[in-house]
């Protein structure tokens, strides 16, 4: 299977909001849009769903147009929702039923994933108290140790947490089992332990071969997870490839240095520039090894004590922040 | 379009029309809208004065100077609508919701003399009066047949002029006091108006109140859904001519149920509240609409325009709905449809106020869309259009259904992501036409 998206673009008037995007997944992975806000990043994802129209290019999976009739595809949408006044189980029957998903077989996968998600309390209220079915009484009040008991009525929506419907959206786009997922901005908004139920669900979907499209500001999240990126800014893209390629062409020029006393007068000396500096702690930017190992043979020779000295590739989050800045430092 | 752009139509339209039925406050409003039209007959009753274009008629008196049989008079009243009439002869002093003939004859033809208390009873003692008349031609040896055209000289009508009596359009005043016309007078409608505008106007003010409903379904059910930022998650799995025809077909039935509810209700007023209060005010506003012989083409007509209509309106309210982006801007979403709606229901009235129109103006007005959805019906059961006219005005009905469709399928899913002032319906024509932006 692959996914070939080639020279989309898309215009609104005289305003260009996708410029020749192009990029390909020739095998299961994770590949990353980033941009910057407004950069085009949701408007070439709905193109590539068909959701708008383009105004040129193609999209093609497995050779054939990419479409929801040949390719199950999953989608967490940038701007998400639920309907507030419905039922969580309702509504995720519905989505499942025009994915095609059997009723009952969207049950299970409800039951599974809620499970996972830990939002099971929300969709089966009763199953966390003892209920009427269970006593075999049929009844919305039932008696239970000899006083009244309500049944827990099913939740609607707009009673859950903004991180509990996120996690509920989440559901929504896994519940076709698909082979391409989509997921726009998937981790926005949520608390960390939130964050690490939703990592782990999507370290399972690439452990099973699935094919997933993200967008995100979130740098490290996307680093711990992509293989392939593309950068976006103004509606083209500035910069494509394999994370780890991208990463080697940069280099090991960043050098995380802490010691126990001022090292400022052995960095200036060896003429290196500080990005920044706390209580003995420097992010240095070096033109390479040698450089590098240059200030440590000084700071050694003086007897400055090290704690840290880390010469390491520039993060995805320094690469955005440079490319995006050279981009915009370039047009000005 | 392709085939598989209406493909999930069916589960849109379940889900919206099972979610609809679920709401709470729904349910809320189908109770309050049964109890009111439950209550519909006393309080249009009481807004009419209680009783009568008057208050009802239950005993006409006639005192009868002639040789005139009465045999027939009490079954002609009931043809007439005054079946619960009983005639008696014994005139009282002081009449109070009683009508009264005084039959005489004079060489000039029968002279009656009516008194009526109250307009109703008027009318009453008209119809009767009217009998007396046919009964005079038979005597005369006019067939039945001809009674209604004959006129042979010594068998007028003469009116004498009551004070108490109404003066309805065309009565003619005595013509030198003395209490006695000497010419006849022609007998008026109720109103003044032909049926087929009442007829009309009762079809009209129902189609608006319908109309109304669905359009505001349909727009509160696409905006709820826009602002609720779902539609990307459903604009994956479905097709967006799909989604605005599932929740259209969806909007219509639950205003078509609504609207049943309404009638139900309104039906068991007059049901109920008629077994212990006077409620010929409403019967006789009813009366032409109560009397109509529906045949089941008739129905079919009636039942395949206004679905065809409504259908149009659903669409038209989708889209515009689609180009909003809040609750707020509902009421001006709702503009084009309501200015269609009004347009069609003036026109339908108007066209009808001095009787069913000839059949060059019948044809037209049953072929236009949206405006034939008022008219067909009652052109077609007055006879001025033949079916194959009204089925002239479904196909435009339908070609310019499928003609919105089409333009929503391509405009809805740039509508419903776009974020920003309302969309006029000219601004939505020129995003079909990729000639403004749609994010």
């Amino acid at each position: 299977m692959s996914l070939v998206v080639s020279h989309l673009h898309k215009k609104y008037g005289s305003n260009t909001v996708v410029e020749d995007l192009s990029f390909t997944m020739e095998r299961p992975g994770v590949y990353a849009l980033l941009g910057t806000n407004g950069a085009g990043k949701t408007t070439s994802i709905r193109m590539m769903l068909g959701m708008l129209a383009k105004d040129g290019g193609e999209v093609l999976w497995n050779g054939t147009p990419l479409t929801t009739e040949n390719c199950n595809i999953g989608y967490l949408a940038e701007e998400r929702g639920l309907y507030p006044k419905y039922t969580l189980m309702d509504q995720l029957i519905y989505f499942a039923s025009l994915r095609g998903v059997p009723r009952e077989e969207a049950k299970s996968r409800i039951r599974k994933l809620a499970k996972r998600l830990e939002v099971e309390e929300y969709l089966y209220p009763n199953a966390f108290a003892p209920s009427a079915s269970m006593l075999g009484q049929k009844k919305k009040a039932f008696t239970f140790g000899g006083s009244r008991v309500k049944t827990a009525k099913p939740k609607l929506a707009e009673q859950l947490s903004k991180g509990n419907q996120q996690k509920i959206q989440f559901m929504t786009a896994l519940l076709s089992d698909p082979e391409l997922i989509v997921l726009d901005e998937p981790l926005s908004g949520l608390d960390p332990v939130n964050t690490d139920l939703i990592r782990d669900v999507i370290r399972d979907e690439i452990a099973a071969g699935k094919y997933l499209i993200m967008s995100s500001h979130q740098m490290a999240t996307v680093e711990e997870f992509c293989t392939d990126i593309t950068i976006l800014d103004r509606s083209r893209a500035v910069l494509q490839g394999n994370l780890n390629d991208i990463k080697k062409s940069y280099g090991r020029v960043h050098l995380h240095l802490k010691c126990e006393a001022d090292a400022r007068p052995y960095i200036e000396a060896a003429g290196i520039g500080i990005d920044s500096e706390k209580e003995n702690e420097y992010e240095l930017k070096v033109s390479g090894q040698e450089q590098a190992a240059g200030l440590l043979s000084a700071l050694m020779a003086a007897g400055v004590p090290i704690v840290t000295y880390d010469l390491r590739e520039p993060s995805l989050h320094e690469i955005f922040v440079e490319k995006v800045g050279e981009e915009h430092a370039h047009e000005a | 379009m392709k085939p598989d752009a209406f493909t999930g139509t069916g589960k849109v339209f379940r889900f919206t029309l099972a979610q609809m039925l679920k709401s709470k406050a729904n349910r809320r409003a189908l109770i309050i809208v049964f109890l009111i039209a439950l209550l519909s007959s006393p309080l249009f009753s009481l807004i009419q004065g209680g009783s009568g274009s008057g208050s009802s008629v239950s005993v006409i008196y006639v005192q009868n100077q002639t040789s005139l049989s009465l045999n027939g008079l009490r079954d002609y009243l009931a043809e007439e609508g005054f079946g619960d009439v009983t005639v008696k002869t014994d005139l009282p002093e002081d009449l109070k919701n009683e009508a009264a003939l005084r039959l005489a004859r004079t060489a000039a033809g029968l002279q009656v003399e009516i008194i009526g208390s109250t307009e109703r009873s008027y009318y009453a003692a008209e119809a009767a009066a009217s009998y007396l008349r046919r009964q005079l031609l038979l005597e005369a040896g006019v067939s039945q047949e001809d009674t209604k055209l004959l006129q042979p000289a010594g068998t007028d009508i003469v009116y004498a002029s009551d004070p108490v009596s109404p003066a309805p359009q065309g009565a003619a005043p005595a013509a030198d006091g003395s209490g006695i016309s000497d010419e006849p007078t022609e007998v008026p409608s109720e109103s003044g108006l032909s049926g087929a505008y009442t007829v009309q106007l009762g079809f009209s003010v129902l189609l608006i109140m319908i109309s109304m409903i669905s359009v505001s379904f349909v727009i509160r059910s696409v905006i709820e859904e826009k602002t609720s930022k779902l539609v990307d998650l459903l604009l994956v799995s479905v097709k967006p001519g799909a989604l605005l025809l599932g929740k259209v077909l969806a909007s219509l039935l639950y205003s078509l149920l609504y609207f049943s509810l309404m009638l139900c209700g309104a039906v068991l007023s007059l049901k109920i509240f008629g077994l212990f209060m006077d409620l010929s005010g409403v019967t006789d506003y009813l009366s032409n609409i109560l009397k109509l012989d529906l045949a089941p083409d008739v129905l079919l007509v009636l039942l395949v325009s206004s679905l065809l209509g409504l259908l149009i309106f659903g669409i038209l309210s989708g889209l515009s709905g689609a180009g909003c982006s809040s609750v707020e801007e509902s009421g001006g979403a709702m503009s084009l449809c309501m200015l269609l709606i009004m347009g069609g229901y003036m026109v339908s009235i108007f066209s009808m106020i001095t009787g069913v129109p000839e059949s060059g103006t019948a044809t037209v007005l049953s072929i236009i869309p949206v405006l034939s959805m008022f008219t067909a019906p009652t052109l077609y059961m007055y006879g001025a259009v033949s079916i194959g006219t009204i089925a002239i005005g479904w196909l435009a009905e339908l070609v310019l259904a499928f003609l919105l469709i089409l333009l929503a399928g391509r405009v809805y899913s740039s509508l419903i992501i776009y974020k920003g002032k309302r969309l006029g319906f000219g601004q939505i024509l020129r995003l079909a036409a990729g000639k403004e932006a749609g994010k």
